[in-house]
């Protein structure tokens, strides 16, 4: 009996000792990973918050997705370094958009975890209790920001994440039911821009942070595009499938008139937010983050970490802002000679980090048409200047070429910072010769006599050489006296969002039945824009200052009356490469009518003879397919996952 | 369960074990990957049950012992082992996103299988991928027919294929054989089957692009003269800036017979030794890593067939789970030779 005793006690000691043992290892204090617990602390719902911005740069300047906005638009074609996920996207015959290979995954796979992020705040500020409205506004804007750019990209999509609608969700939810197109709109976009219009600050609690400026930009545009939907003039498919009657009981003009009304309102009350004077200013990159800018994806040169990726090589994914690369040409190419027998020749125009150059990936160009149609009026419209490299100069001392001068066309002197090749504005009288036999500039570019630059004119334009584009082009303040750091993606900010756009929303509302206020009527509103456009301060062609002001002639050329097309040819001058025209063209259902061509020559050097290329834009394009992924990890039967797809795909 | 056996024949110049066994695995804890709509990106979890089964054996013998001078001593082992997923835990028999499909290892790819390349003269290629060209990869089709011949839909994700990477068997010899002072053994080891990942190969390496010159691995690509090659023409259908369907490119037969090390060494017993107040000299030399037989990969690529990374590990993009092994752009096994001398006062 005594040895049971003693066995006893030894095991009961044991057992104690083992229980004190447990309520220590179990007090977790996670430092590496965060849960769904950290989010109910002051901290946690800032450290959210500052993700919404992060989450920014997976999407804007994250270069595939910037192809799914612009490629097989009236704005870009594919160039000649161009894989399927620039061909696929032309839809020219050359690929076809897939679940695997639209680059709109990218947007899938970010915006949900952002959502549910800005649910978790929205909740648990509440808790907290020290969070003020204002700063839960911010995430409110953000989940209507998401909402809104799903639902214009892929039609209806999930309100309940796996806890209920608009919940914040911390379970392994592997099945998705996707809401209709007027559940997204009515539940989640409108009620969050509204309540984020309301308890925002006119000026951002920090530079770059959501205000009700950019949230009345949103909801204006959200009322715009939801009114085209109601309306659907082309009879373009909806998915999941629904009738076209607003549950809130409005009808389309309704909410053309709220998104005159907002952005009119938006224009009345700006904050600290505005136009400038000049258009050129608003992409140059020492003047980011102006008062222009509502919304941009923000980097920075003074540290990796905060820049989110590397300052010297760009591996080229997210977070990086590598979009600018895609429209550079690879003009390093380029070759002018040391000798006039062109027996020794220098790369004169060498890979560096400024604006007009940049890192040269050729995968997308601009058509011939937009050269020639689209920036028509280039003399007293400042906004092709403003937009693309028409000349590239001479570079050759910062990369280390010791020459002093070097020959060029018609075997004529240049020195650094001469023209080496210019994009003409327009065809010229005396043919071009393109033959390269003498002056050989090894990109195929011609000779025009009395010119010391190689030339290509508009008709000439190809998927190999062509205008870069400016707009985007890197900016750094670290070069000194050499090329910099070419290689790295972009420092600068990506913009999303624009003050100028509410003029546009406006217009386009009032062109669509808007009743408009006194002196804001469409053609009024347009005419901000293009007075704007005609104040020229600075020339990028001749790297000069031209300070003109054509803006009496560009409000002269405006047409009397301002259709649709006029305003998306309008947008497209203001916004070219900037990721706003597959949107564009999808919410006023004009795509196919507006792309369904385009010109431009060959994938070779020295190719200048124009093709036309014809696009196959049937009604299922307008929504991208779900990706692949998604469908991939559901847990649903086959008949679930394919109704769960888009139709068409 | 697991029944083994131990053995010894005549004196114990012969011995060995046989082992038989089935492991089934009730909670597999891993890290499971979501579908974007949770807002969540993954969570580990218990993901189902799996069954390994096998067998082990092994030989050791003395085949000549001191007869005349010799003698001869020889092992071999050999081992199967077959993993199955019995089940998943939410019930569903596949799970393509994290690649687990009931009653197949939990080793396997999910991708498309490659038939070949895209010859002149094949009928419907623009149908199976649009925008496709002759020369590019070809990749097996799984769909329905039209009554004229014509695919009814091109080829996509509903064409891949569950491919197993487990060998067939595997195991490793060695041998010693000694006469008077003199001795020369070799250790080997073999498999035969199985799916050899090799990223260098494949794309996410970014070293087979087939795009342009630049420090690629060197392969026997299409031309229009040279159609019968393995590897597509460059130049052709791009994803992701190499050829499309590229990752069919990495995947090799892993069978090979590899000797790792052979040694001829002797043994100095003469007078003098241990007149110089030396107790033992032996002087050796060993080659390790000489050759490499019934290998595909080594065959063609001459690098060593046994992997060096994780799936997640060493390419240019992370394109398999950290569970499959892979060959990628880690230091590649050397081959050394040892000259040594062993004294022993």
């Amino acid at each position: 009996m005594k040895r049971i005793n003693i066995k006893a006690y030894i095991g009961t000691a044991l057992l104690t000792l083992s229980l004190l043992g447990c309520s220590d290892i179990l007090d977790e204090q996670p430092r590496s990973i965060f849960t769904p617990d950290y989010f109910k602390s002051e901290q946690g719902v800032m450290g959210g918050l500052t993700s919404m911005y992060a989450h920014l740069r997976y999407i804007y300047g994250q270069a595939y997705y910037y192809n799914s906005c612009l490629t097989g638009t009236d704005e870009v074609t594919y160039a000649q370094s161009a894989d399927a996920n620039f061909k696929d996207m032309d839809l020219s015959g050359v690929g076809s958009i897939t679940p695997s290979s639209s680059r709109s995954d990218a947007l899938w796979g970010t915006a949900f975890t952002n959502i549910n992020t800005a649910s978790g705040i929205i909740e648990n500020a509440t808790t907290v209790g020290t969070i003020s409205n204002a700063l839960v506004a911010e995430a409110r804007f953000f989940r209507a920001f998401d909402y809104f750019l799903l639902v214009q990209t892929f039609g209806g999509v999930p309100l309940d994440l796996g806890a209920g609608e608009l919940k914040f969700n911390t379970s392994a939810s592997r099945t998705s039911v996707r809401n209709t197109v007027p559940e997204v709109y009515t539940k989640a976009i409108f009620p969050d821009l509204l309540t984020a219009i309301n308890d925002l600050p006119a000026v951002g609690r920090v530079t770059g942070s959501a205000t009700k400026t950019v949230a009345r930009l949103y909801l204006a545009k959200a009322y715009l595009t939801y009114g085209w939907w109601l309306e659907n003039p082309n009879k373009i498919p909806t998915y999941p499938t629904c009738d076209r009657t607003d549950p809130d009981g409005h009808d389309a003009k309704w909410y053309y008139q709220q998104a005159y009304n907002v952005a009119t309102a938006a224009i009345a009350d700006p904050g600290n937010f505005g136009l400038l004077t000049n258009f050129y200013d608003v992409n140059l990159g020492s003047n980011d983050r102006n008062k222009e800018i509502l919304l941009y994806a923000d980097h920075t040169e003074t540290s990796e970490l905060y820049n989110g990726g590397s300052l010297t090589y760009g591996s080229g994914g997210a977070p990086d802002n590598f979009a600018c690369w895609m429209m550079t040409w690879n003009y390093t190419n380029i070759r002018s000679a040391a000798k006039t027998d062109w027996s020794s020749v220098v790369s004169s125009v060498q890979r560096e980090a400024t604006q007009p150059l940049g890192r040269p990936w050729t995968r997308m160009c601009p058509t011939i048409n937009v050269i020639k149609n689209t920036f028509a009026d280039k003399t007293n419209d400042s906004r092709y200047d403003g937009t693309f490299t028409t000349v590239y100069r001479g570079n050759w001392n910062r990369g280390g070429a010791t020459n002093a001068s070097l020959y060029n066309a018609n075997n004529m002197p240049v020195v650094q910072g001469d023209a080496i090749l210019t994009f003409l504005d327009d065809e010229p009288a005396t043919a071009i010769d393109y033959s390269n036999s003498t002056y050989k500039s090894n990109i195929g570019a011609g000779v025009l006599p009395g010119r010391a630059d190689f030339v290509i004119s508009p008709n000439g334009i190809s998927r190999i050489v062509y205008p870069g584009l400016w707009k985007i082009g890197p900016y750094r303040t670290d070069n000194g006296t050499t090329l910099g750091q070419p290689n790295a993606a972009s420092t600068r900010p990506f913009n999303i969002a624009k003050f100028s756009e509410l003029y546009f929303i406006a217009a386009e509302a009032a062109v669509k039945g808007a009743t408009t206020t006194a002196g804001q009527s469409a053609r009024d509103l347009i005419n901000v824009i293009r007075a704007r456009a005609g104040k020229w301060r600075w020339n990028n062609n001749g790297n000069a200052a031209k300070v003109e002001d054509h803006s009496a002639a560009m409000v002269a050329a405006t047409p009397a009356t301002i259709d649709i097309n006029y305003i998306l040819a309008e947008r497209s001058r203001e916004y070219y490469g900037e990721g706003y025209r597959w949107f564009d063209l999808v919410r006023t259902q004009k795509w196919a009518e507006l792309a369904g061509s385009y010109q431009i020559c060959g994938s070779n050097y020295g190719d200048h003879t124009p093709t036309t290329v014809t696009r196959t834009i049937t009604s299922n394009y307008y929504l991208r397919p779900i990706p692949q992924g998604q469908i991939d990890g559901m847990e649903m039967s086959a008949e679930e996952k394919a109704a769960y797809q888009n139709p068409g795909y | 369960m697991n029944y083994g056996l131990d053995f010894a024949f005549l004196g114990n110049r012969l011995t060995g074990t046989i082992e038989y066994y089935v492991q089934n695995t009730d909670n597999v804890l891993l890290s499971v990957s979501l579908p974007p709509t949770a807002g969540v990106g993954s969570y580990m979890a218990n993901i189902g049950k799996t069954q390994n089964k096998g067998f082990e054996l092994s030989l050791n013998g003395v085949i000549l012992d001191n007869l005349n001078g010799w003698t001869w001593e020889a092992g071999v082992n050999l081992y199967s082992n077959k993993n199955k997923l019995v089940e998943l835990a939410s019930g569903a028999d596949r799970d393509e996103s994290n690649w687990w499909f009931v009653n197949h290892s939990i080793n396997c790819i999910y991708d498309y299988q490659k038939i070949g390349l895209w010859q002149d003269g094949d009928a419907n290629l623009q149908k199976y991928v649009p925008g496709g060209n002759v020369g590019m990869i070809k990749v097996k089709y799984t769909g329905d027919y039209n009554a004229d011949g014509t695919p009814t839909r091109q080829i996509g994700p509903a064409d891949r294929q569950i491919i197993e990477v487990d060998p067939d068997f595997q195991g490793g010899f060695n041998t010693r054989v000694a006469y008077k002072d003199f001795d020369l053994s070799v250790v080997g080891a073999f498999k035969s089957g199985g799916v050899l990942i090799s990223t260098l190969y494949g794309s996410s390496g970014y070293l087979n692009m087939l795009t342009g010159r630049r420090g690629n691995v060197k392969v026997d690509y299409w031309t229009p003269e040279n159609t019968n090659a393995k590897y597509p023409k460059p130049g052709g259908s791009m994803d992701g800036d190499n050829p499309k369907f590229g990752s069919t490119l990495g995947y090799f037969d892993a069978s090979y017979l590899k000797v790792r090390t052979i040694t001829l060494g002797y043994n100095f017993k003469q007078r003098w030794v241990k007149n110089a107040g030396i107790d033992k000299l032996r002087l050796y030399c060993t080659i390790q890593n000489p050759f490499v037989l019934f290998s595909p990969y080594n065959k063609e690529s001459g690098m060593d067939p046994e992997t060096n990374s994780y799936g997640n590990e060493n390419a240019a993009v992370t394109s398999y789970n950290k569970r499959l092994l892979t060959i990628g752009t880690n230091t590649p096994s050397t081959r050394n030779y040892l000259i040594g001398l062993n004294l022993t006062f």
